[in-house]
């Protein structure tokens, strides 16, 4: 028992040196938006400044000189240049990205660790310096354990550091416009606060307080350029265990980490001779991000998380007319004139480009930030490793086993995607990826030997293909394997999996209620991009005769999304261009050739990969696109192998609507609570197919919160029909198949996708053998009679190529009901459809929407503050107010109604009369919004 | 010009002044080994290799001292040597591709001195078929223990074997505790370290940590625990450092012993008196050591720093392990390059005179290690080129803040613990 309070004790030590971390995080996030992944970079450099001013002879005779320093100047001297660090790193990188998606921020900051490693690296080498103690640290007797006093000095100054923080926080000025900042930039901007200056601060004291903890803990983890990058997993672990919420929160969690992960490394060694699998202590940040999502994590995100915009992606057009003459070329060039470094490098960049294919399959199309990739890939090599060496199989049996299983591999991974996403799920990607390089990759029970596992040489059909022998022939196999591979990712961008998956990237809610099962579509997403990765493994595994598993660390896993944003993540000839700046690949020629570079490749890579998501926060291949589309418009007409590209075009024949099947929607009983707060009261109504039925109330009443209640977003007891069919505790994708599909208040069309994709989403819904099969031949794009006839019927046809952002906001508007009408729905729940347009475009919606319930036969449910638009389309119109039912009749019933004119018309309702024809506009009453 | 192109052009003139820095800051090639009888010959490449941005930069400043010396004396049969670097990035394919370069070159006579970490077998493949010896190479794969252009100075099997049985014997450990890494070449030698001593009645206990670890303390007190007579830690130089210096300011009063090239200088130096007993294997002596070959290795290195090259430096602080371990690749291929029968140097000649070469290391009876014959093979049939496997017990001494010989400090086989 003594051994586990000794553990303990020492995990306080751990967990101090989390907190000093995770505190600096949190503010910089708070300040900024922006996970700071480079924070262990800043504390490495500030140990390093440290020590290069207060005993620079700690370094070898190859770094500079300077006067030694009293520790005191040195220690405010090596902070102070920190944040100065840190204040750079935000005027002149992030600052410059405001308008960049989240993620492209989170990998600015990967960059910007891998300029600090690099520029320590450059500066003071990799030799460790001795670092003495700063905090006493003579050995003190608990019991029977012994402990370095420095232990408990850093967990008081943990203590102070964020009891101080607490204070700032709550009783100045600078924490109240902080947390302002923090929790509503927009409003904070409008009354006067500077976001910029809150995000500048924040960074020069969360850098400020990184350099603290580097110096303080550089005596326990010694110094070295990567010694603390890795520290941010299990403090983002922490951090997230903590919700982001505060920092005592924060300094909980972080000790709780750290005597938990601590006590942990006690039994590492008994489960290791139990199980063969190492550090299972480093897995503990993964199996408490896990437990968190558990219990925290939702399917699908809250009304305010929709609409995060990740970089763009590409059209899917996989153009023939320039690849067929690209590969002849290239396979020319292999077999023709090539050396061998250069096959070898070539051989490394195809094989990447397939690794990263899978991050555009996944992050590109689906918008799920995963950092495993690589680990999946490493895992899907030694899996077919050990097939060989253990089983004898082949190359060929092994590429395909091994593919399968790493794909398996990958719908693990989707797990915790189910419930989060968006940064969290980096962060428990991360955390796992982590895990399985400690606990597998580098484990020689599984990994082989310092040897190596001996794969032998790769042949198909008795034809020698190996990298060894026959580099050419490795080069031209990965190459046609690329292809494919590329083939196959622009089929998936163009067809209904693909078209769904853009769905759930773009907005989940949305997706969901189009009828997309985002769950599902995730884990098919998760599938195939874990297949892809595990392909270009084995392909890497198998390139000599003996595989070594050490090259696929934590660092490369980071590096492999940083390579691809910055090739570009939605683009599929954004994997090519980020995979030749792989380890190995085709840059490393530069290298292999001028080795004066060699020292200087990491940081000249880091300046110029932080230029390239700067300035071209899509990727590179989205800038050059847009010049590579000018040109084919002007070269392509003169090739002759070259053909046009159709465009869908719709029929011009008119298209009768086709009637729904008729269904009544029965609400009865049902409340909505959040918390102690009762939103909807046990309301009870029912919508006749034919029928238009308005629901009013004042801000707050309840109104969407009924309509996600109905639609399936939020949880409600009561009971909700449709038909004959209780839908009760049925997913919104469930709902929108049956027949009850909405459209919401936000619009929320999926931006990155045209018109016509977005028709085409909800007539995608079923996934089945045919959408396995648009991977290898796309089907032609069909629009069902039913989207035909909304496209007629609302207008849409010369917009059916534009993407929401180019067309006006009515349009969007259309574009909105279209999509949910192309749904098939028998219920339509319209969340303010009118919202923001004109008189005269809100009485042209009307007329369209009697029509859905008229020649449609649809029924309509209406939520709207338009009274105009209300009274003259409603067959009937009910009224809530704080959730409960006030009234309900006709339009001029409601009118004349008392409770009614309390709570929403006001006195000027007597002057709007009028029948539900959709004839005549009415003057707007009190509570009408526009 | 537009905005977007204004800012493209900023990048590429950031990036390209990096790069203009990086080229300016060092020419790629070996520094101008200028000869006082100079070689009238055409010039002959040699290559070295070694992993980039991991501290073994050392390696190649040793072969071009080496190198140096031997052009001062006339070359090697009459031709001036030109060193050719190759650093790899730790990869498979990038120690691969270092190796292919030197093949695909038409004046390479050997590789001196080439540090493979995770492509033996592949690497050993490369030079066979090419004829291209490797001198003072590190085969630790079962291809390139048996590859016959492998000649091998040293040995990279027994130093924890050595520290086990010679550190366990120096200390009269009854038990010990080895703590490894989780790197396939670490827990091997540990596996058969214990092995060893287990057959000598000593108890012994294994204990593994990750190598992303960042407190080793727990660690640390978990191997303190065992309450062992000998602790051995095997971990990356970073870890180590972090490692000794726990262990040192724990108060654990038994020994340690590892790998000298593991152990950083300025760690053990500024420990100071906090730490005492630790003992240190490895295949070569000390540079700071009184033997004739030292001291023309200490010469010849101060002559390449004072020719601008820093990283030659046989001080303490710049790892001199690693530079005499460059450096004797380059006194080997000397020694050969007197048994070259006619006046071709060619690798194929070069070969044929390393097969009839015996390499000395200073007169007999002063010379800290037995020559090594490169006609003799092992005779263990898995590790024929293993022909040296020597171990040389060492201990830190704390007071002088060097490292020095346990004993007579030669070499004992490491296939005879």
């Amino acid at each position: 028992m003594s051994d586990i309070i000794q553990f303990g004790l020492l995990g306080l030590g751990l967990g101090a040196i989390y907190a000093l971390l995770g505190q600096g995080v949190l503010l910089i996030y708070r300040g900024s938006g922006v996970v700071n992944i480079a924070h262990g970079g800043f504390a490495m450099i500030g140990a390093y400044l440290y020590l290069q001013f207060s005993s620079p002879s700690s370094f070898n005779a190859s770094v500079p000189v300077t006067a030694g320093l009293p520790p005191v100047l040195a220690f405010v001297l090596a902070v102070v240049v920190t944040a100065l660090l840190g204040l750079a790193v935000d005027q002149l990188v992030l600052r410059r990205m405001r308008n960049a998606s989240p993620l492209t921020r989170l990998i600015a900051t990967l960059i910007v660790l891998l300029v600090l490693q690099a520029g320590a690296a450059k500066i003071w080498g990799y030799a460790p310096p001795f670092v003495k103690p700063i905090l006493p640290s003579s050995l003190l007797k608990i019991g029977d354990a012994s402990i370095s006093e420095s232990y408990f000095w850093l967990l008081g100054i943990g203590i102070v550091i964020t009891a101080a923080l607490m204070i700032v926080w709550r009783y100045t000025r600078i924490g109240w416009v902080t947390a302002a900042v923090s929790q509503n930039e927009r409003g904070a901007a409008a009354l006067g606060i500077s976001p910029g200056f809150v995000s500048s601060a924040t960074w020069v004291a969360g850098t400020a307080l990184a350099a603290v903890a580097g110096i303080l803990v550089a005596p326990i983890t010694q110094v070295s350029p990567t010694a603390l990058s890795l520290l941010i997993i299990p403090v983002l672990a922490a951090l997230v265990l903590a919700d982001f919420k505060s920092f005592p929160l924060v300094l909980a969690a972080s000790l709780f980490m750290g005597v938990a992960q601590t006590i942990l490394i006690r039994f590492n060694a008994d489960f290791k001779n139990l199980t063969g699998i190492a550090a299972v202590s480093d897995a503990f940040p993964l199996i408490v991000l896990i437990v968190v999502l558990l219990a925290r994590g939702s399917s699908l995100p809250l009304r305010g998380q929709a609409g995060e915009r990740l970089p763009l992606i590409g059209n899917g057009r996989f153009r023939w007319g320039i690849v067929i003459p690209l590969f002849v070329v290239v396979m020319l060039l292999i077999f023709l004139v090539f050396p061998t470094t250069w096959l070898s490098a070539l051989s490394v960049t195809f094989v990447v480009s397939i690794i990263l294919l899978s991050l555009v399959v996944l992050i590109g199309y689906t918008g799920q930030v995963s950092i495993a990739q690589y680990a999946i890939a490493a895992v899907g090599g030694l899996i077919g490793a050990r097939l060989t060496v253990d089983l004898g199989f082949t190359f060929i049996p092994a590429l395909i086993v091994g593919t399968l299983a790493a794909a398996v591999i990958g719908l693990l991974f989707a797990l915790p995607a189910l419930r989060t996403r968006g940064v969290n799920l980096a962060v428990i990607t991360l955390a796992a990826t982590w895990a399985v390089n400690d606990m597998i990759l580098t484990n020689s029970n599984f990994s082989g030997t310092s040897a190596g596992l001996r794969v032998g040489q790769a042949s198909i059909l008795g034809l020698d293909i190996s990298g060894s022998t026959h580099p050419e022939r490795y080069a031209a196999f990965t190459l046609i394997v690329l292809v494919i591979a590329m083939f196959v990712v622009t089929n998936l961008r163009r067809g209904r999996l693909g078209r769904s998956m853009i769905a759930v990237r773009s907005n989940e809610r949305a997706a969901s209620a189009s009828g997309v099962n985002v769950s599902r579509t995730k884990m098919i997403s998760f599938t195939i991009s874990g297949a892809l990765a595990g392909l270009g493994g084995i392909l890497l595994t198998y390139q000599f005769t003996t595989a070594s598993f050490t090259q696929y660390d934590t660092f490369t896993s980071m590096l492999a999304v940083a390579w691809i944003v910055i090739g570009g993540v939605g683009f599929v000839v954004g994997a090519i261009f980020a995979a030749v700046g792989a380890p190995s690949a085709l840059s490393s020629l530069i290298a292999l050739n001028w080795q004066g570079f060699v020292d200087w490749l990491p940081l000249i890579a880091g300046l110029g990969s932080l230029g390239a998501i700067i300035f071209n926060p899509h990727g590179i291949v989205q800038d050059l696109s847009v010049r590579f589309g000018k040109l084919e418009k002007r070269i392509a007409p003169k090739l002759p192998w070259v053909r046009p590209v159709k465009r869908f075009e719709p029929s011009t024949e008119a298209v009768t609507p086709t009637r729904v099947e008729p269904k009544n929607l029965t609400v009865t009983g049902l409340s909505v609570r959040y918390g102690g707060v009762v939103a909807v009261d046990s309301l009870s109504f029912e919508v006749r197919p034919g029928q238009v039925v308005g629901l009013i109330g004042p801000n707050g009443a309840g109104k969407t919160s009924l309509m996600d209640a109905v639609s399936g977003f939020t949880p409600y007891s009561g009971s909700v029909s449709l038909g004959d069919e209780k839908i009760d505790g049925w997913a919104p994708h469930r709902r929108a198949g049956h027949g009850i599909v909405r459209s919401f208040q936000g619009l929320e069309l999926f931006p990155e996708m045209t018109v016509l994709e977005n028709l085409q989403v909800p007539q995608d819904r079923k996934i089945g053998l045919k959408a396995l099969l648009e991977l290898v031949r796309p089907s032609k794009t069909v629009l069902d009679p039913v989207t035909m006839a909304a496209v007629q019927d609302f207008g849409l046809a010369p917009l059916l190529h534009k993407t929401p952002d180019d067309i006006s906001y009515g349009e969007r508007r259309l574009v909105a009901i279209a999509r949910a009408v192309a749904a098939k729905p028998s219920v339509l729940l319209l969340d303010e459809p009118v919202a923001g347009l004109s008189d005269s475009e809100s009485a042209e919606f009307g007329r369209l929407v009697r029509r859905l319930a008229d020649s449609w036969g649809m029924a309509v449910l209406v939520i709207e503050h338009d009274m105009n638009f209300v009274m003259s389309i409603c067959d009937r119109i009910t009224v809530i107010d704080f959730g409960k039912h006030v009234c309900d009749g006709t339009a001029g019933e409601v009118r004349e109604n008392p409770a009614a004119i309390a709570a929403y018309l006001g006195d000027d309702a007597e002057e709007n009369d009028s029948e539900p024809t959709g004839a005549t506009p009415v003057v707007a009453g009190k509570g009408a919004h526009r | 010009m537009n905005r977007s192109r204004q800012r493209s052009l900023a990048v590429i003139a950031a990036v390209g002044l990096v790069g203009a820095l990086a080229a300016c800051s060092s020419s790629g090639g070996s520094p101008d080994a200028g000869a006082s009888s100079a070689p009238t010959g055409s010039d002959v490449n040699v290559w070295t290799t070694y992993p980039a941005n991991v501290n073994s930069d050392q390696i190649g400043a040793g072969v071009k001292a080496g190198v140096r010396a031997i052009n001062a004396d006339g070359g090697l049969a009459g031709h001036n040597v030109v060193v050719k670097e190759c650093k790899s990035d730790l990869t498979p394919q990038g120690e691969i591709a270092c190796f292919q370069q030197a093949v695909d070159d038409p004046d390479a006579v050997a590789l001196i001195s080439p540090l493979v970490i995770t492509a033996g077998d592949d690497t050993d493949a490369i030079i066979e078929e090419a004829g291209l010896p490797a001198i003072n190479s590190n085969p630790d794969t079962p291809a390139a223990l048996k590859g016959a252009m492998q000649f091998p100075l040293g040995q990279n099997l027994y130093d924890q074997p050595g520290c086990a049985v010679l550190g366990g014997d120096a200390v009269g450990a009854k038990s010990i505790t080895l703590a490894v890494s989780e790197t396939p070449n670490a827990q091997e030698q540990a596996a058969d370290a214990a092995a060893l001593v287990e057959a000598r009645g000593v108890t012994t206990e294994t204990l593994t940590f990750p190598v992303s670890t960042t407190d080793i303390s727990p660690y640390v007190q978990q191997a303190i625990d065992t309450d062992a007579d000998l602790i051995m830690p095997a971990a990356p130089p970073q870890l180590m450092g972090a490692w000794i210096t726990a262990q040192g300011r724990s108060g654990y009063e038994g020994a340690m012993c590892v790998s000298d090239g593991l152990a950083p200088y300025q760690v053990l130096a500024g420990l100071g008196p906090d730490i005492s007993d630790i003992y240190l294997t490895g295949s070569f002596p000390e540079v700071t050591w009184d033997y004739p070959l030292l001291d023309e290795f200490n010469k010849q290195a101060q002559a390449e720093v004072d020719a601008g090259d820093a990283l030659a430096s046989p001080a303490p602080e710049n790892n001199p392990n690693l530079v005499f371990r460059g450096w004797l690749g380059a006194y080997a291929l000397a020694q050969a390059a007197e048994n070259l029968s006619g006046d071709e140097l060619t690798k194929e000649a070069l070969v044929e005179a390393l097969n009839s070469t015996t390499v000395t290391f200073g007169p007999e009876g002063d010379a800290p290690m037995p020559p090594i014959d490169f006609s003799v093979p092992n005779p263990n049939p898995d590790m024929p080129r293993q022909f040296n496997t020597g171990v040389i017990l060492k201990k830190w001494n704390p007071e002088t803040v060097t490292i020095d010989p346990v004993g007579d400090g030669l070499p004992v086989p490491g296939d005879e613990l």
